[in-house]
């Protein structure tokens, strides 16, 4: 095993540790979140023995925490998805794709959590069926017919989306 | 492949392209990539709580009030004024950013001062995230040269250095390959609790995947297993379907026996991977222990000032306080009987998938040994008289439609050859 400094880890995994996070956790504990969960991927590097991805093993751990996060919060706040996606984007520069970026936005947020999980970690995160199931604890069948019905609702939601619009 | 079948479905009509344009802004941000990876470089090198609070605080403060100043309802504005109001906001963050890092670094230095009276401290605290880095660099060499040994090695001795900054007794070396020492150990800690040293708080989490011959039959060795360890199951799902069965389940076993099983998994099939996580949670819970006993000592004082209340109205008002501290203290309560459970009981998550010489009527013939070709001949035979056995259920059925409509046909044909007959004999 090649020696890995936490620059190394950090650089590799914020993106896809920080996207898992900020669609998942009120925007004014995000940057607290995420620090605390590369700060127990680094304490728990040692026992990450290479069998998969560090990706993988990454957002195993990003996706325990948050959801202990919430286990262990009395108040169950459900903040819907739109106000943090928007958050999220509140000060970014967008050139000419801001329509697809907000369609797109507007779109997620139409889709159950679930959806949305999977289709972040499959197509966007490169994870294969059974390690999605993994992360979020559930068979491979379910991830398989989740992304599957995550493709029809999109479909039919985005187009009413740009239907809809911004004429 | 599924896999394709279903990304190709994604790429076809764009979608896929225009969900990466989305992800792709998710984060742009490299101050904030900078902000979170300075604390969590201050997580891991551990501040004193007091420190961690005043932080806490800050931090807190700063949030809200970047989010009151940045928040844009996007739903409410048209997208044109929306990138105008944009590029008029950049300047401003990138100055906002600034002052707000030199407030938390004036804040940092004045608290240190005011808790602690000496500059050493300041100038210790204000280079602790880049003393952990530089020392992080330092315990590991980037010179590839270095073997497996010395990383592991200088990981651990990092971490008995924070272990030693949290003035842990000698016995809680770091092992989290052994439990069951611990739990011996933590009842004689509990004792040593009076003297300062933290109680150990950990909470082991496994998660296997196991390739395994009978799904269903492991399944109920494992569940007959954790039962007669002491456990429990907390969630067990079984997928069922003619060419795949697989299975998942999460249980928990009491902390003292996970080793063990763990161990033991290998002998129900073969562990294709295998994930310890380790959760220690030893400083919270104290911290969380330290504050419900303030909040009982509280109590008590109200309790006394209660005995000498004399108007209605400070007795109410007493009260009132009181039924504050309980609440407190009932939540604080919660949160260390949440961390309790999962500390004494540790949780195993286990995906069981058959081994893949499950040979199925589908797959081509294959030479393979004797029972997978028994098992396949066997699967076809129950196919085939399936299969026969649904066309003779089919044919019924349609016979069964089929009967009241012949009926009236033929009814009517006898009635049209009768009608004809009495035509030709008339």
């Amino acid at each position: 095993m090649k020696e890995i400094s936490f620059d190394e880890i950090y650089e590799e995994l914020f993106p896809a540790v920080y996207r898992f996070v900020c669609l998942r956790i009120p925007t004014p504990e995000v940057e607290d979140v995420t620090a605390e969960i590369m700060a127990k991927i680094w304490r728990s590097i040692s026992s990450f023995e290479g069998r998969s991805t560090l990706k993988y093993w990454a957002l195993r751990i990003a996706a325990n925490y948050v959801a202990d996060f919430y286990r262990s919060r009395k108040e169950i706040s459900i903040i819907p998805l739109t106000e943090e996606l928007q958050n999220a984007h509140s000060d970014r520069d967008y050139g000419d794709e801001l329509s697809t970026v907000l369609s797109v936005s507007n779109t997620l947020a139409q889709l159950t959590e679930p959806q949305v999980a999977v289709i972040q970690l499959r197509l966007i995160e490169g994870f294969s069926s059974s390690e999605t199931a993994s992360i979020l604890g559930t068979t491979q069948q379910a991830v398989d017919s989740l992304l599957y019905r995550a493709k029809k609702s999109f479909r039919t939601v985005y187009q009413a989306e740009m239907a809809g619009g911004e004429c | 492949m599924d896999k394709d079948k279903i990304t190709a479905m994604w790429e076809e009509d764009g979608d896929l392209m225009r969900l990466n344009k989305f992800f792709g802004y998710v984060y742009q941000d490299e101050n904030l990539k900078k902000r979170i990876k300075e604390k969590a470089l201050a997580k891991i090198s551990v501040p004193t709580s007091e420190m961690e609070e005043i932080s806490q605080k800050i931090q807190a403060e700063q949030d809200t009030l970047n989010e009151k100043s940045e928040k844009i309802q996007l739903n409410k504005l048209k997208p044109l004024s929306l990138l105008k109001s944009i590029n008029r906001k950049k300047g401003k963050s990138v100055l906002k950013m600034f002052s707000a890092a030199a407030v938390v670094v004036f804040a940092v230095y004045l608290g240190s001062i005011l808790s602690n009276g000496t500059v050493p401290f300041t100038v210790g605290l204000g280079g602790s995230p880049k003393a952990a880095s530089e020392q992080a660099r330092n315990d590991v060499s980037y010179d590839t040269a270095g073997s497996a040994d010395g990383f592991m090695s200088s990981v651990n001795s990092e971490r008995s250095a924070i272990m030693a900054k949290e003035e842990f007794s000698p016995e809680d070396a770091p092992a989290p390959q052994e439990p069951t020492t611990f739990s011996q150990e933590e009842q004689g800690i509990t004792e040593q609790q009076e003297k300062g040293s933290i109680e150990q708080k950990i909470i082991y989490t496994l998660e296997a995947t196991l390739r395994v011959e009978n799904v269903g039959q492991t399944v109920d060795l494992i569940e007959d297993k954790i039962t007669s360890l002491g456990g429990y199951i907390s969630e067990s799902r079984k997928t069922d379907q003619d060419t795949e069965i697989n299975a998942y389940m999460t249980v928990r076993i009491p902390v003292e026996h996970f080793e063990n099983f763990k161990g033991d998994l290998s002998q129900y099939g073969i562990v294709s991977n295998q994930y310890l996580f380790t959760d220690d949670v030893s400083r919270q819970y104290f911290d969380v222990e330290t504050r419900l006993r303030s909040w009982e000592a509280q109590e008590k004082r109200y309790l006394e000032i209660l005995e000498k209340a004399a108007t209605v109205e400070d007795i109410l008002k007493i009260e009132d306080s009181l039924a504050n501290v309980r609440r407190e203290m009932e939540s604080l309560k919660g949160q260390l009987k949440y961390w309790d459970n999962r500390v004494d009981y540790s949780e195993i998550r286990m995906n069981i998938y058959p081994q893949k010489s499950n040979l199925s009527v589908s797959d081509p013939w294959q030479p393979v040994s004797l029972e997978s070709t028994f098992l396949a001949a066997k699967n076809a035979v129950i196919k085939s008289v399936s299969f026969i056995w649904n066309g003779a259920n089919y044919i019924i059925v349609f016979v069964g439609y089929a009967i009241p409509v012949l009926f009236l046909l033929a009814l009517g044909w006898l009635g049209y050859r009768t009608f004809r007959k009495s035509k030709s004999d008339g």
